[in-house]
């Protein structure tokens, strides 16, 4: 009896059943990949939040004095940043300054 | 002997003869080089006027230039500094906002008249505790703004010197130059030597004033040193009051954990 290859083939998965399935799986993965990163960084992220600011109740003595120094220590922050732009700004003008001494080529004479 | 004398006689003849024809072929060599020297003077010298007013045209453009990056670099720092006040005036909104709800909270903690009176006076020390220190903050701020002023006027000034002095070496090596050339009309190389060397003498002058330029920025690090430690200490100023003034509501409250 003849076998018929052509009816064999037909009933299995094509190639592009089995790459559908294939980006399935990768799309499940990547997205399971995504949830599980998140879910270990949040953690983290909170107890560094816990460490650098203890948070006092509202309405206390230490609230008001807490909420008074970080008032300090942003202004001193805000002043501290623009420095370097001060100083950036401030040595500005130093190439036009250069370029005078290069305004003529003596040898060319 | 008069064969000799005749060998003699007749060699230098030949020698003398040789001598005479190679002068004769050499002179109108030379004279045409000394013609074309004299030519490429005169053309120095011609030309001159048009070579100095470029160098003079050069060295005004680039001065102006540097005025220019001068008033740029002004107006710059303004906004700058503009921009962090502005800041500043944000957050001090931000913070008295906090601070009034803050005060209301410890206001409704207090039931008798005494610990009312208490917190009334703590709210006023506090904001004048608060006040003190912003405006301790302000002249430090001030006091380093100045300072940059400062630092920067001072190091105008010198350039503004080195630059009058370079522009008047410049103008002396033209005027000799010229002077030169309208004296004598053969004397061009002399000018032109004369010219490139104070010319280089000028230039060698003003770039090596450059090496002053890279003192504003620690000069100015070390203003912003010293503004940090103003504010710290102000800030610790303020601190301290903040812990007396939270004694003796305290104290008022029976309570130490108002």
């Amino acid at each position: 009896m003849p076998v018929s290859f052509k009816e064999d083939r037909s009933n299995g998965f094509s190639f592009i059943e089995a790459a559908l399935v294939i980006v399935a799986l990768v799309i499940v993965g990547a997205v399971g990949y995504l949830f599980y990163h998140n879910s270990t960084k949040k953690p983290v992220s909170t107890a560094q939040s816990s460490v650098s600011q203890v948070v006092t109740p509202a309405g206390t003595t230490a609230s008001i004095a807490q909420l008074a120094q970080q008032g300090a220590d942003t202004e001193a922050n805000i002043d501290s940043s623009s420095d370097n732009q001060t100083e950036q700004n401030a040595v500005s003008s130093d190439s036009a300054v250069s370029n005078v001494g290069s305004a003529y080529n003596e040898n060319n004479l | 002997m008069k064969i000799i004398s005749n060998i003699f006689s007749q060699k230098t003849v030949i020698v003398v003869s040789a001598l005479t024809m190679t002068s004769m072929s050499v002179a109108p060599l030379s004279g045409t080089a000394f013609a074309v020297q004299q030519a490429s003077n005169s053309a120095f010298c011609t030309n001159l006027p048009t070579r100095l007013n470029t160098i003079n045209s050069s060295v005004s453009n680039l001065s102006d230039k540097t005025s220019q990056a001068w008033s740029q670099q002004d107006q710059r720092q303004t906004a700058n500094w503009q921009t962090v006040d502005q800041k500043v005036i944000t957050v001090r909104q931000q913070a008295d906002t906090t601070r009034s709800t803050n005060f209301a909270k410890l206001t409704a903690r207090a039931t008798t008249d005494a610990e009312k009176q208490a917190v009334q006076t703590y709210e006023s020390s506090v904001s004048s505790t608060v006040t003190t220190r912003r405006s301790a903050f302000d002249t430090t701020r001030q006091d380093f703004r100045t300072g940059v002023t400062s630092v920067i006027s001072t190091r105008r000034s010198t350039v503004v010197s080195q630059l009058n002095q370079f522009k008047s070496s410049v103008s002396s090596a033209v005027s000799m130059a010229e002077a030169t050339c309208s004296d004598n009309s053969t004397s061009g190389a002399v000018a032109r030597t004369t010219l490139v060397a104070s010319l280089k003498t000028a230039r060698v002058t003003f770039q090596s004033g450059r090496t002053g330029d890279d003192k504003i920025g620690p000069q100015i690090q070390q203003l912003a040193a010293t503004r940090k430690a103003a504010f710290q200490a102000a800030e610790q100023t303020a601190q301290s009051n903040f812990t007396t003034e939270r004694t003796a509501l305290q104290n008022a409250f029976k309570n130490t954990a108002v």
